[in-house]
């Protein structure tokens, strides 16, 4: 009989085909959102609460971000997390011979392996949802309920907001920023910089002033204009709606990691001993946290109307320029310090997140946050979390002046003339373009012509 | 049994056939509008060409092969034959194709040329400078020295006397467009997935890339080309309709779309996560004096010192 034609040869065709009918039909999902019953997981790696100040000429090979957050410890810094406490207190009980000290450690040990993460577990879920539906809940009996109500309608964090941003983000941020909003996503340790860990509650391109929360407008330019020179691409070509309820959801997200890392400072340093300690401390942290949020979504920092000359302007700008780049090498602002040889020599320094970053290369002409004016004065006043902030009224000594000077707008608006003509040769007057670049003459035009 | 595999190779390759057939007028199954006359239109001269010269053979081969399937598999009893081969049929049918494909090379020399050869680009009226990195294209805009001054004026003519004055009026940085494209300068116009033109301008795209290999196409102008890491290179291409309206109470711009018609370009070389989301706008003005207008608009938001909306963006002058 021919072979071909062989029942066992067709029987076996036909269950290779229905597996692949199978599998391919398991990957639809018509919903678009987490399953049901997904929830988020717990926090399991460190937080970084001392930055160390070291520098460093490379960063960390990629894919090796857990190794090198790590190595935090070894680099002077500070790393606390729920496991390394665990470990602390297995230890402290191995060393105890005292019978009664040891029953007490034992217990303890009970309690912060088995019931405070659950306790952890049932708080943060009472507040925060599940991935497929995401909530932000305050406990409807406190007093203050309606109040905190119309704060979270001002920070647009309702129920159908938050279900359509987490449709959104699982389909276009989960890949990098991970479902907890980590930065942990699989495609996480293989871009540089690292993506966002939304959990400290710190996002770097603000303009909303030092230590305070991004408002809504800041993460919908993020959003919209991407971060040039970054891996966040620009995602402008989604409708209006889809970036509002994104913004929403990574909200969401930053909340839930920031009372989680609230929760676990507090265990570690022992106010909360118990269980039941959790839910109390998690909601005040959440209350205080959603104050923080409208706070600042209601802040823009505004410069005064005369900061920057006319743009057609050219003697203000290039006395401008003159001035800015004076400021850039003043000993206490110390613009030069990191950014040096104006960002070209730049070290890697570790962030709030323990991962090595390097001051922008200001002669490259990409600006994360944006090249406007109005983004590098927010730059400069909000500072870019490892970038301190100056706000208006830091001091600084000029050389040959006795009093101290303060960085006021107009100072600001100097130093940002600067920082615009830097990265064109030709914007530059003659003997700072040489200091910068090395070059005496005015680079010819025609030259350029002629070479093509 | 044997002859049912002829019948299954037979009823599968009729149906392919068959949807092959229905495509053309099924919406979207097709190709997408052209808007680039005539480089456009050549390329899809070619392509029907050449899809008539492959679908002839295709059908031939699969008749001859379901027909020899059927007529001559296994059967009990018979012998398969040795044939030592037919000299002058295997000349012949090597001879042919070949003949055809030198056919269907020399036939797309013209509007290769036309298309690709630096030599053979017209002196643009427009510059871009593209560059891709993973995932979105930044857009790189120039920005003519006088612009300000030249709109203001412009708003107070008449459309006969606008399109002199904008016809003596220079889009182009005043280096040479390549120097340009390597060496931006300080009021250039940046934009992400967004590119600006107006009707019937001849531009002149400088393509680089940031990282990895991607490439710059635009279905509706049939031009593709890869964006090479380390290279700078030019394309040009003409848009044959606009798709933008000024709407002056607002004094935005609305999409004016032919329905079934999405202007925009993407991402043709497979270039990480991210590659099927790395797409564009292309807006296209009625003239050019509306571009410049636009120009104008965009630039100064770009120099802005206050802020101005919530997102302070560029593009909000473009209502989608």
């Amino acid at each position: 009989m021919n072979l071909a034609c062989s029942p066992v040869i067709v029987g076996r065709l036909l269950a290779v085909a229905g597996m692949l009918l199978t599998l391919i039909l398991v990957g639809c999902d018509t919903t678009g959102s987490y399953p049901a019953d997904m929830t988020y997981p717990l926090r399991t790696d460190p937080i970084v609460v001392k930055t160390p100040t070291a520098k460093k000429d490379y960063p960390y090979p990629p894919g090796q971000l857990q190794k090198a957050i790590d190595e935090v410890q070894k680099e002077g810094g500070t790393l606390i997390g729920l496991d390394l406490y665990l470990r602390e207190l297995r230890e402290r009980q191995g060393k105890t011979a005292d019978p009664q000290e040891r029953k007490k450690s034992q217990q303890q040990l009970q309690e912060v392996s088995r019931r405070i993460p659950r306790g952890l577990r049932d708080a943060l879920d009472a507040s925060f949802g599940t991935p497929s539906r995401p909530r932000v809940q305050v406990d409807p009996s406190l007093p203050q309920v309606r109040q905190i109500n119309a704060q979270l309608d001002k920070l647009k964090l309702d129920r159908r907001s938050l279900d359509e941003g987490s449709k959104l983000y699982r389909r276009n941020c989960l890949h990098c920023h991970g479902v907890t909003g980590d930065g942990r996503g699989p495609t996480g340790p293989w871009v540089s910089p690292h993506p966002r860990d939304y959990r400290a509650g710190k996002f770097k391109f603000t303009s909303t002033g030092k230590e305070a929360r991004p408002s809504r407008s800041d993460l919908l330019r993020t959003l919209y204009y991407g971060l040039d020179g970054s891996s966040m691409p620009s995602f402008s070509l989604l409708p209006e709606k889809d970036l509002e309820n994104l913004v929403s959801y990574v909200i969401h997200l930053s909340l839930r990691g920031e009372v989680e890392i609230f929760l676990n400072e507090q265990v570690v340093s022992e106010e909360i001993q118990s269980e039941a300690d959790i839910p109390g401390k998690a909601m005040d942290k959440l209350i205080e946290l959603i104050g923080k949020w409208t706070e600042s979504n209601d802040t823009q920092l505004k410069p005064d109307a005369e900061w920057m000359p006319a743009p057609d302007d050219r003697e203000a700008r290039e006395k401008d320029i003159i001035a800015g780049f004076k400021l850039f090498f003043n000993k206490d602002l110390n613009c030069a310090g990191c950014h040096v040889d104006f960002g070209r020599a730049s070290q890697f320094q570790f962030d709030n997140w323990g991962t090595l970053v390097r001051p922008n290369n200001l002669t490259g002409g990409a600006y994360r946050g944006g090249r406007r004016p109005i983004d590098f004065f927010w730059r400069i006043r909000s500072g870019i979390i490892v970038m301190t902030a100056f706000p208006k009224d830091f001091e600084y000594k000029v050389e040959g002046k006795a009093e101290k000077e303060k960085l006021d707008d107009r100072k600001v608006g100097q130093l940002v003339s600067f920082i615009q003509a830097l990265p064109y040769p030709q914007m530059l007057p003659a003997d700072l373009r040489e200091q910068v670049y090395g070059i005496r003459p005015e680079p010819k035009k025609e030259k350029l012509a002629a070479a093509h | 049994m044997g002859k049912a595999w002829s019948v299954l190779f037979g009823t599968v390759l009729l149906a392919a056939f068959g949807l092959f057939l229905a495509a053309p007028f099924i919406p979207g199954w097709w190709l997408p509008g052209n808007l680039w006359l005539p480089y456009g239109s050549d390329v899809d001269i070619l392509f029907y060409v050449i899809l008539g010269l492959t679908g002839f053979f295709y059908v031939l081969t699969e008749a001859i092969l379901v027909y020899n399937m059927w007529q001559f598999g296994h059967q009990e009893g018979r012998k398969a034959e040795y044939v030592h081969g037919n000299h002058r049929l295997e000349v012949f049918w090597t001879a042919v194709p070949a003949a055809l494909l030198i056919f269907i090379a020399v036939v797309q020399i013209r509007t290769w040329e036309h298309i690709k050869y630096q030599a053979r680009m017209p002196e643009p009226k427009q510059i871009l400078q593209a560059t891709g990195r993973q995932w979105e294209w930044r857009i790189r805009h120039a920005v003519p020295t006088g612009l300000d001054a030249l709109v203001k004026e412009l708003d107070g003519l008449d459309p006969e006397r606008r399109k002199a004055r904008v016809q003596d009026f220079s889009a182009l940085p005043v280096s040479s467009p390549r120097g340009w494209a390597e060496h931006p300068e300080a009021d250039d116009l940046h934009l992400v997935n967004e590119l600006h033109t107006w009707k019937d301008a001849d531009v002149k795209v400088f393509l680089q890339t940031l990282d990895v290999i991607h490439s710059f196409f635009l279905p509706n102008l049939r031009l593709k080309q890869d964006a090479l890491p380390g290279k700078t290179i030019p394309i040009w291409f003409s848009v044959s309709e606009p798709n933008l309206e000024y709407d002056v109470d607002r004094g935005i711009w609305r999409h004016k779309d032919r329905p079934g018609l999405t202007y925009e370009f993407a991402c043709a070389e497979l270039c990480g996560a991210r590659h099927y989301a790395m797409r564009g706008r292309l807006c296209v003005h009625p003239d050019k004096a509306d571009y410049l207008r636009w120009l104008q608009k965009a630039s100064a938001r770009q120099k802005s010192t206050t802020p101005e909306d919530r997102m302070g963006a560029l593009t909000v002058l473009i209502d989608r």
